[in-house]
């Protein structure tokens, strides 16, 4: 970009975009006062964002999307106060700076290198594709593919916060208790108890001030800490537990913590189910990773799985014939939506009756994705047998047992050659 | 030694398409769950002789669930055919030519014209043959 430009003094409007302009962004961009638009989008400029285009006090519109800035996001925003601004699709790192809450109505800032926590007033669609952005929003989590944040930080800031307000409270308490008699007293702090409650709310199936805290102590609360009662049966990894919870029923699947390969396969279940939503797919409503607890929260399936059905004589019979054929479209439907319309095909690797669930309206759900693959189209996808035996393709179980069979005939004839020679 | 060379060359055909994870493991599972469904047991006889002749003849009510009372409705009577044919084609031994999901699906969500066959005439060959895959959309192009 040639530095002469900046000399336009009087330029309103700039739109050089759709080129192949490579090189830095000229510093002094401060000088064109006037200048309201301007449009350097899908060109490979590259280098730092300039401090001096925050300066542009008439600047309205903003588009540096589709080049190759790097570096930071600059933290003061103040100047941009009627402004769109477009930074999408740039190599920016860093953090989002919260000064971005108070000053610019539109920032889009998605598909960068973005890492931290997404401030809360960000929309979600402005800061999607940026893979290492966390957020505590189990819903912005699944739908955005952002990471959960680290539980560590909030401690951090809840211990920063119970340094800070303590001694403030207390000192006010004491204050209270010395001018004011105890009974007006006892009902201040009453009225601050009830208020603290109800601004936030736990409920799974709700967005707006989900706290995962709230939800926590709500299933250790049904469950009475996971008891064997609410126990309704036992999956590969760990026990099923069923918790009636203030918005609805659900099912948690506790995991046995502390051994990697149930790790990795509760991360398989989170990591697809979180990108993919059908009908026919059983709904995971969130997870709960921790050293001591894991455990993924579903929706609560009424009839259990297809293959209890089928091997109880009364719900057999219960289990009418259109239902049946309903059954078999539904998983259908959802294989198909798996293979065909993911941006990487998954395969689920264990169908069998057991890992499809029925509903109260007989409705069918695949579930259990802890063996299930995306294929990538590149590599080679060869990988170890998994699958429940009687529903694996049979020319998996034949090299297992060709190779036995080699085995066996290896043997005898090594033994009978030892026997010839000896 | 001739006996063991062609095991080496039959566990490397083995392995050359099928060790590989792809979807046509998917919908092999899918047509066991699906013939599961309809028989009310884990179809493993009916797997092992499906290509034997004597498997052939028998008739497609015979190994219906029979805790439920056979179909009378044209229409679920069709249904079960449909789903019945379908779960053969995904059993095929041959990964590539089992159905793809896609097809699978394309084929329950098309609205057919109700076969006029009486349940009680349709026999596992008819439900392997080729008109009846034709008829109900699942043979790939």
């Amino acid at each position: 970009m040639p530095i002469s430009l900046t000399n336009l003094t009087q330029l309103v409007y700039l739109d050089i975009s759709y080129n192949f302009l490579t090189g830095f962004l000229p510093s002094n961009f401060d000088q064109l006062t006037e200048l309201q638009v301007l449009l350097l989008n899908s060109n490979s400029i590259s280098g730092t964002f300039p401090i001096s285009l925050t300066n542009l006090s008439q600047l309205e519109t903003l588009n540096i999307s589709h080049n190759s800035l790097i570096g930071n996001l600059p933290s003061n925003f103040s100047t941009y106060y009627q402004t769109s601004i477009d930074l999408s699709n740039n190599n920016l790192t860093g953090t989002v700076p919260h000064s971005i809450c108070n000053n610019v109505p539109f920032l889009n800032i998605s598909y960068n290198y973005l890492r931290g926590p997404i401030p809360n007033c960000v929309d979600p669609y402005m800061v999607i594709g940026n893979k290492d952005l966390c957020t505590n929003f189990p819903y912005k989590i699944i739908h955005f593919q952002f990471r959960p944040c680290p539980p560590r930080k909030k401690n951090n800031n809840l211990k920063k916060i119970v340094v800070i307000v303590l001694p403030i409270l207390f000192s006010l308490v004491l204050a209270f208790s010395l001018i004011t008699c105890l009974n007006i007293h006892h009902n201040s702090i009453k009225n601050k108890h009830v208020n603290t409650t109800t601004t936030k709310n736990g409920d799974l199936f709700c967005v707006w001030n989900y706290d995962g805290k709230i939800a926590f102590d709500d299933i250790i609360k049904a469950t009475e800490d996971f008891d064997m009662r609410y126990c309704i049966g036992t999956g590969a990894y760990g026990s099923i537990y069923k918790a009636q919870l203030p918005s609805g029923e659900v099912v948690l699947h506790g995991y046995e913590a502390e051994v990697s390969s149930f790790d990795e396969s509760f991360r398989n279940e989170v990591r697809i189910l979180s990108e993919i939503k059908h009908t026919h797919i059983v709904k995971l409503y969130g997870f709960c990773l921790h050293k001591r607890i894991m455990f993924l929260i579903y929706q609560y399936m009424e009839r259990g799985s297809l293959f209890s059905v089928l091997y109880d004589d009364v719900e057999a019979v219960e289990f009418k014939w259109r239902k049946r054929v309903n059954t078999v479209k539904g998983i259908a439907f959802a294989l198909s939506y798996l293979h065909h319309d993911c941006i990487a095909p998954i395969v689920h690797r264990d169908v069998s009756t057991s890992n499809i669930l029925l509903n109260s309206e007989w409705q069918a759900s695949v579930c259990d994705f802890g063996t299930a693959r995306l294929l990538q189209h590149d590599s080679s996808n060869r990988t170890i047998v998994a699958g429940t035996i009687g529903y694996i393709a049979p020319g998996k179980l034949t090299i297992a047992f060709s190779f036995l069979f080699l085995l066996c005939f290896f043997s005898s004839y090594l033994y009978d050659a030892h026997h010839a020679y000896s | 030694m001739i006996l063991l060379n062609t095991h080496v060359y039959l566990i490397n055909a083995e392995l050359a398409y099928t060790m590989a994870v792809n979807e046509k493991c998917d919908v092999y599972s899918f047509g066991v769950v699906a013939l599961e469904t309809l028989v009310g047991r884990h179809p493993k006889d009916i797997l092992s002789s499906v290509q034997s002749t004597s498997t052939q003849s028998i008739k497609l009510c015979q190994v219906l669930d029979q805790r439920l009372p056979l179909p009378s409705k044209e229409i679920v009577i069709h249904d079960i055919i449909h789903v019945a044919v379908v779960a053969f084609a995904c059993l095929n031994l041959n990964p590539r030519s089992r159905p793809t999901m896609k097809r699978v699906s394309q084929s329950f969500a098309t609205e057919l014209t109700p076969l006029r066959t009486p349940l009680s005439e349709i026999s596992m060959q008819q439900l392997l043959s080729q008109e009846l895959k034709a008829l109900f959309y699942i043979e790939d192009p």
